[in-house]
């Protein structure tokens, strides 16, 4: 094993026992050795660093994402039931069941008496257009056959 | 237990959870919470968004189960959804904070006690100096070095477990270890030389 091999074991086993092999190069080798001595160093200086202690309602928050997670938070109606108790939820569908059911007859209601109703309000005003309609072209009518005729009668129309 | 025994268990719990055993994940979840929150700990040198992580990655788990296959040792799937994931939260607070200083983060480290005695609190304000610089060096290398060394040496995992977390080579994860553990020996070699001198 050259030096190169014998930092990569020395490396390669933090806190255990280096082998025979490496220990009696370590013996010889004032560089493998100075490598050795501070990558033991700095193990101990990383054992020293401990993390702190986990908080208490980590389980609990875990466990309410995952019962969460069961419908997409990302669209409205998922955040929703999300919200639930997965009891409730055959109450939340009844109670959708019955509000569609409602729309829709309220609706099929609605569609029955619309026409009857437009029939009374668009009828009218219709005949009434019509009307308006042949007044002015009787109008036009009337005033091209005045320009037509020649400016001496009119003259004389309007003496007498 | 050895390895295989380990390998066999954490992944027959795995496939019980796929076939909607909770309490097999319960299991999985006490066995390696304190280990995913830790090593997030380090990674990110936050609790509270170590804490934040280590739950997405145990719902992640979850969510997978259905999809679940024991190709990998289960502990470098788990660290694999927990490296990327602080890899991720370390890209998006190197943004958001880029000119915010790491001594702004102090709420987030262990406080040192007022002691009594004057040399205890001395050797207290000694030694969190000495945790500080350990937490800087670590938090100054690459990202990748970073989290082969704390798998390596807070999960006591080997090269081939921190190749399949990384997704990269064993030869690759070897290289990383090599230049990572040079450059720590290098910015934290005074710190035992001090003590040396102290004692």
């Amino acid at each position: 094993m050259n030096c190169q091999d014998i930092v990569s074991e020395i490396i390669a086993r933090p806190g255990r026992e280096t082998s025979e092999e490496v220990k009696l190069h370590l013996a010889t080798c004032g560089a493998c050795s100075d490598v050795y001595r501070q990558q033991q160093d700095l193990w101990r200086q990383l054992d020293a660093w401990e993390a702190p202690e986990i908080s208490a309602g980590f389980d609990r928050r875990l466990y309410a994402r995952i019962g969460r997670r069961a419908y997409s938070p990302w669209t409205p109606l998922g955040g929703l039931l999300g919200l639930l108790h997965p009891t409730q939820l055959p109450f939340a569908a009844a109670l959708a069941c019955v509000l569609f059911l409602a729309t829709v007859v309220i609706e099929r209601d609605h569609h029955v008496t619309l026409p009857a109703e437009a029939a009374v309000a668009i009828h009218p005003v219709e005949k009434e257009d019509l009307k308006q309609i042949e007044t002015a072209l009787d109008d036009i009518q009337m005033l091209s056959d005045f320009e037509a005729l020649p400016v001496g009668y009119i003259q004389s129309q309007g003496k007498s | 237990m050895d390895a295989a025994a380990a390998l066999e268990h954490d992944a027959q719990l795995m496939l019980r959870v796929k076939e909607g055993d909770t309490i097999s994940f319960e299991l999985l979840l006490e066995k390696y919470r304190a280990s995913v929150i830790h090593y997030l700990y380090r990674m990110v040198q936050s609790q509270s968004v170590a804490e934040e992580l280590a739950q997405e990655v145990f719902l992640r788990v979850y969510r997978s189960r259905s999809s679940y296959e024991p190709a990998a040792k289960f502990t470098t799937w788990l660290f694999r959804i927990a490296t990327h994931l602080a890899l991720n939260s370390l890209r998006d607070r190197r943004n958001e904070r880029s000119q915010e200083s790491l001594d702004d983060d102090g709420e987030e480290w262990p406080r040192f006690q007022v002691a009594d005695n004057r040399k205890n609190r001395e050797q207290e304000m000694i030694a969190e100096a000495r945790l500080e610089e350990v937490r800087r060096a670590i938090a100054e290398l690459p990202e990748k070095q970073r989290a082969a060394v704390l798998m390596h040496k807070y999960q006591d995992m080997d090269y081939v477990q921190i190749a399949g977390a990384l997704g990269c080579s064993a030869s690759a994860v070897k290289s990383l270890l090599f230049r990572a553990y040079e450059t720590l020996r290098g910015r934290l070699g005074h710190l035992a030389q001090s003590r040396a001198a102290l004692s």
